[in-house]
């Protein structure tokens, strides 16, 4: 006798079907936008700009009644939301400003951006470029390409480039530093043998005081002692990603020197934190760090009398640290194409640089924008910008996204345990060949 | 005469709530025709559809075309998309079939009713029908919804994603469809060294882990339940307060702040250690110790649960059975051994299975004390602490291997969900359920 | 042993397991009110005491804690009651009645609430885009009571099958319908396992920051769990004093519900393991 128990599920099915319902409009509505956004919406737009070369210095064309979001770190905030406001002055357009620290926007654009509900503009740093491409989520930069490349220094077009097409509106560079704190190094050292040199008055293991710390597990910092001696990442200026050179003898060589100063600073890679360094260096326990310029903010809040140097040599040899080029991109995924590309193409021009610079202290890559006197004249900046002379781009192929853990354990076991840096390596090697190989297949 | 019966039967069956109209039902036969109406309105463009993107997982990639300057996006499909899509349809079709056979049965037994000489049931008897005597169903059927779309769909979404190839960076989508592979990640994770190296040792540590910190934190609960409840202490309530405490603190405070009190370098606990003279430890970067630290944290969160659990047992044992003992003069141990010991494990062993499998999946411990580290170089995406729940966490939200993660995630599935099964079969509130009726 | 070492060694014993509990809270505590943003200090006890990061936390306009609270609030209160109403309901239909399918249904609760959760994260997500309830209250509510279901049902369950069935029998010769017997029989009568599925519903809403996460994807609409999960995450930006400040808010009054109600959770508890 189930006759009655029909009803109650018919009230269920009722409210599920009727969602369902609501909902199936709503796909197919997607998928004929989907099509008809090739055929018509997108092409009127590209119809009525349709000779841009002639027009190279007019803007594209904004959708009617377009609205944007744009999705930016913390700490860039309040300066975006200045510019942003003089940009719905110019054009129009509101814009809502969401935090997404830029590290994390490419994960969060996969799930969201097919979705619909992802921002229209992003920004990341250019070596997660690789993963979004692979994963279609973001439009090349066409309308503004040639303004791109005029303004911006080759090193920033080029790692916002991937295989002859240009993706990113640069709009900041960046790389590490030496931050010494002025009161405890008068003059920072030029080598890693002085550091070595001046840790044995400075060093005081009791009190917990030491020369020099950095996130020791941390490839991004520590990459440098692959590379100043003749090691690197990915063959053919990063591309290739059947020769990794994290074992040849220079990396080797390297990691030794790195090895070595454990003698500075004898504790375990994992207790070198971010929070720890940062405390340390405050309380004046702590003289010395490598870190990037997001951090310049921080520390002059906390009333830190600090500067900031290029990187110490090794081995004699100039200290070759991996560069990051930020960049605004356009998600493929948006409902107003041409708003959001005049968007990242006005948030990254030289003004907007320049105060994203002055609040931030973010380097710019617009070149008109580092000759600019209130950019030359910061003594921290230029150290900044000397030490990006001798950076190496982050390779922004997928497999780079193999390559941070593998080689993060290589350096905690080569610092912590002491192991020969050449069995840790080659080991860090083969698993990134595997985990790229599994990838591929 | 069985006229009525089959008429209606065969009206149900070409169109749901035809035979409840036939049986003068009008008001259930109206909702029932609406009903089926709505719900083919979403079927028939959808079901076909879903079963080809469950097939296929889609044919046309996403993409740019060039045209003059200017790039135009073409909508490609997107694998997972469909493959979730489809689920959705094909459960809800199910659950559609369900009904609709219901319809029949439901007309069929109408009419037979009618053929027997009895009225239909007006509407007002059929609601009371449900309330009363299918009551039960009917209060299971909105949880059951909910459970039905937010775990058994995403159960079978998990078992299908590890026959695909769903993994960065050659096969996410939209840029790039998804393939059935069939066993090849299952065969991959066995027979890759570097994948079977790191499942094996992951695997090891969880069942050591699960051990471990079962009975620890069920031991430690016991002693300290047993010291308080000894009958000469005073401010048992005040004691029993103060333990709750790591408790009630929420494990994302609690085990966050853990993290910094065992700092190797900074952390208070080794500078207490050094003001005594001891040398510190490496809490949480060497990997034997920070297996050590996890579970010691675990039993600081997990005591107090034991603790108070075994107080409410103590309480409950018949206090005649200690007179019978004083009266054989047993001492106070020889009590505890042949009493209190018996009692307590008898009535609490069912909670050690439950937090034994609980222990398996403890990801909050792990994730926010250690989140798996240090890192390991032999591993794959795992650190020396990290448990199956958590590489499985890392492989899918840092690393996008999802069909991996998947393959994992049904063998740890599998292993719990035998394991509590067969206990659970095994208990007494199991054995006895239908001797209550 | 004589009985007043023992009694010594007991209250030492009980003392040192009391400083660890409490040491950790304390440190939290005094963490919120040490001036600067990190957690590393060289002594317990600040030189100089602050209450910025309180305040800090209610100005700051990127943080919005105030409108995270009262999202938090909102959640938790909506999620406990219909997680407590669907349990308790469901758990009532299967504990009181005998019907087929009940055994499967038992054992598939059991094996459900194994599923580590964040696997079905893809899924559960387009589910709710299809539904358009992405980014919003009600699918958070959803995920935590269905959720609920789940984890609570055989606590529930246990503590139900303990309540002589006669009451509700010689209620149904009174001609009470089922719902009738539910809420004057079993709600009251279960009043202590309703209070502990409640309380452990609310608290969740709390904690969770995996399922907050996925769901909710604006900043005004987050729960305090993934603000702080955010605040301690977001590498460039820790912030571990204002973090120890939010916990603090956030810790003490979940502590004072569990403290002031731990009857009620002795009750749940046991009840969920004599009854397995």
């Amino acid at each position: 006798m189930k006759k009655w128990f029909v009803m109650s599920l018919i009230v269920a099915l009722f409210i599920v079907s009727a969602c369902g319902g609501a909902n199936s409009g709503g796909k197919t509505g997607n998928a004929n936008n989907g099509t008809k956004a090739v055929n018509n919406a997108n092409n009127a737009g590209a119809a009525t700009e349709a000779p841009p070369a002639v027009e190279e210095s007019t803007d594209i064309v904004p959708e009617e009644g377009a609205s944007l979001l744009v999705w930016d770190s913390k700490n860039q905030r309040t300066v975006l939301e200045e510019i942003a406001k003089e940009f719905t002055a110019k054009y129009n357009i509101p814009v809502k400003i969401e935090e997404v620290e830029s590290p994390d926007q490419v994960g969060k654009l996969t799930t969201d951006g097919p979705a619909m509900i992802g921002a229209d503009v992003v920004t990341f740093p250019h070596d997660n470029l690789g993963k979004a491409i692979a994963a279609g989520l973001v439009m090349p930069n066409d309308f503004y390409g040639d303004q791109t490349i005029a303004g911006n220094a080759e090193a920033a077009v080029n790692a916002v480039t991937v295989d002859g097409i240009l993706y990113g509106y640069p709009r900041s560079v960046e790389t590490y530093g030496l931050f010494y704190n002025k009161d405890l190094v008068p003059t920072p050292p030029a080598s890693f043998e002085e550091i070595m040199e001046f840790s044995k008055t400075f060093n005081d293991a009791a009190a917990k005081k030491y020369t020099l710390m950095w996130e020791l597990g941390n490839f991004y910092f520590n990459y440098i002692f692959f590379s100043s001696t003749g090691g690197y990442v990915f063959g053919s200026n990063g591309q290739d990603a059947a020769d990794i050179g994290l074992n040849n003898d220079g990396a080797i060589e390297g990691l030794k020197a790195y090895q070595a100063l454990k003698q500075v600073l004898p504790i375990n890679s994992g207790d070198a934190s971010a929070d720890i360094i940062q405390g340390k260096f405050q309380d004046k326990s702590l003289a010395m760090t490598i870190t990037g310029p997001w951090k310049v903010g921080d520390f002059k809040n906390l009333g830190i009398n600090f500067g900031v140097a290029p990187l110490p040599t090794i081995n004699g040899k100039p200290a070759i640290s991996f560069s990051g080029v930020k960049a605004w991109y356009v998600n493929t995924f948006t409902k107003y194409p041409n708003a959001a590309k005049l968007f990242a193409s006005f948030v990254s021009n030289k003004e907007n640089q320049l105060k994203d610079f002055a609040a931030t202290g973010a380097i710019p890559s617009n070149k008109a924008a580092m000759e600019d006197p209130s950019f030359k004249a910061d003594e921290i900046s230029s150290a900044f910008a000397a030490q990006f002379i001798n950076s190496q781009a982050m390779p922004s192929i997928p497999e780079m996204g193999n390559v941070w853990t593998p080689a993060g354990a290589a350096l905690s076991d080569i610092w912590d345990k002491g192991t020969d840096p050449k069995a840790s390596l080659d080991n860090a090697v083969q698993q990134i060949k595997d985990a790229n190989s599994g990838a591929t297949k | 005469m069985n006229r009525h019966r089959n008429t209606a039967a065969v009206l149900s069956v070409f169109f749901m709530g035809l035979g409840q109209l036939y049986n003068r039902q009008y008001w259930k036969g109206l909702l029932l025709l609406i009903a089926c109406a709505g719900s083919l309105g979403y079927f028939i463009p959808n079901l076909v559809h879903a079963v080809w993107g469950i097939v296929t997982l889609g044919d046309k990639t996403g993409g740019f075309v060039k045209v003059g300057k200017m790039y135009e996006p073409i909508k490609g499909d997107h694998s997972i998309f469909l493959l979730i899509d489809g689920l959705i349809a094909i459960f809800l079709f199910v659950v559609f079939l369900i009904i609709y056979i219901m319809n029949i049965r439901d007309a069929y037994r109408t009419g037979k009713q009618r053929d027997d000489g009895g009225g239909p049931a007006t509407f007002r008897q059929t609601l009371a029908y449900i309330t009363d005597r299918k009551f039960p169903l009917l209060m299971l059927a909105v949880p059951g919804m909910g459970v039905l779309f937010l775990t058994i769909m995403p159960i079978i979404f998990m078992v299908l994603l590890s026959f695909t190839n769903y993994s960065m960076p050659q096969h996410i989508p939209p840029a790039k469809l998804v393939d059935w592979v069939g066993f090849q990640t299952f065969v991959d994770l066995l027979s890759l060294k570097t994948w079977s190296r790191t499942f094996l040792g992951v695997f090891t540590w969880t069942i050591v882990w699960a051990v471990v910190a079962t009975i620890t934190c069920y031991f430690g609960g016991l002693f300290v339940a047993l010291v308080i409840e000894q009958k000469d202490m005073k401010f048992k309530k005040l004691w029993r307060t103060i333990f709750i405490l790591p408790y009630a603190i929420p494990q994302l405070i609690s085990l966050l702040i853990m993290r910094n009190l065992f700092n190797g370098e900074f952390g208070p606990i080794n500078n207490y250690l050094a003001s005594f003279g001891l040398g510190g430890l490496p809490w949480l970067t060497d990997p034997f110790w920070a297996k050590v630290t996890a579970i010691v944290v675990n039993m600081w969160v997990g005591i107090p649960v034991s603790m108070v659990l075994i107080m409410g047992v103590l309480t409950a044992i018949p206090k005649d059975l200690y007179e019978a003992a004083d009266v054989d003069g047993a001492s106070a141990f020889q009590k505890f051994r042949i009493v209190t010991m018996p009692f307590v494990l008898f009535t609490t062993a069912p909670i050690l299975i439950t937090q034994f499998a609980g222990n398996i999946n403890n990801f909050n411990l792990i994730f926010l004390l250690t989140n798996g580290n240090p890192v390991n170089g032999d591993y794959q995406y795992a650190g020396s602490t990290d448990l199956l729940v958590t590489w499985l966490y890392k492989l899918t939200l840092n690393n996008s291997q999802f069909n991996m993660a998947s393959a994992i995630g049904i063998i740890i599935f599998i292993l719990i969900a035998s394991f509590s099964i067969i206990n659970y079969r095994r208990t007494k509130s199991f054995k006895e359920e239908d001797m209550i009726q | 042993m004589t009985k007043g070492l023992r009694l010594t060694l007991s209250y030492l014993f009980l003392i040192v397991i009391a400083v660890c509990c409490i040491y950790p809270a304390l440190w939290v505590l005094v963490s919120s009110v040490r001036p600067g943003t990190s957690l590393y200090s060289a002594t317990f006890f600040p030189k100089t005491i602050t209450f910025d990061h309180y305040y800090e936390l209610f100005h700051s306009k990127v943080f919005q804690y105030d409108r995270w609270y009262l999202n938090t609030l909102k959640i938790a209160t909506l999620s406990m009651i219909f997680s407590t109403l669907l349990s308790t309901v469901s758990m009532y239909a299967l504990s009181r009645f005998r019907f087929k399918g009940r055994q499967t249904i038992l054992s598939t609760i059991l094996v459900l609430g194994m599923f580590p959760g964040f696997m079905s994260l893809i899924p559960v997500y387009i589910f709710l885009l299809q539904l358009n309830l992405l980014d919003t209250h009600a699918a958070i509510i959803i995920v935590y009571a269905a959720g609920a279901v789940l984890f609570n049902g055989f606590v529930i369950k246990g503590f139900f099958d303990t309540i002589p069935r006669s009451l509700d029998e010689s209620a149904r010769i009174d001609g009470a319908s089922h719902l009738q017997i539910f809420y004057r029989i079993m709600l009251p009568l279960g009043r202590p396992i309703l209070i502990y599925v409640a309380l452990t519903t609310f608290a969740g809403a709390w904690v969770d920051f995996i399922f907050a996460n996925l769901v909710l994807r604006t900043k005004e609409k987050w729960t305090l769990a993934v603000g702080m999960w955010d605040l301690v995450n977001s590498y460039q930006n820790s912030n571990f004093t204002m973090f120890a400040a939010g916990a603090v808010l956030i810790a003490v009054p979940i502590t004072l519900l569990f403290v002031l109600l731990q009857r009620f959770l002795v009750q749940g508890l046991t009840s969920g393991a004599s009854k397995g």
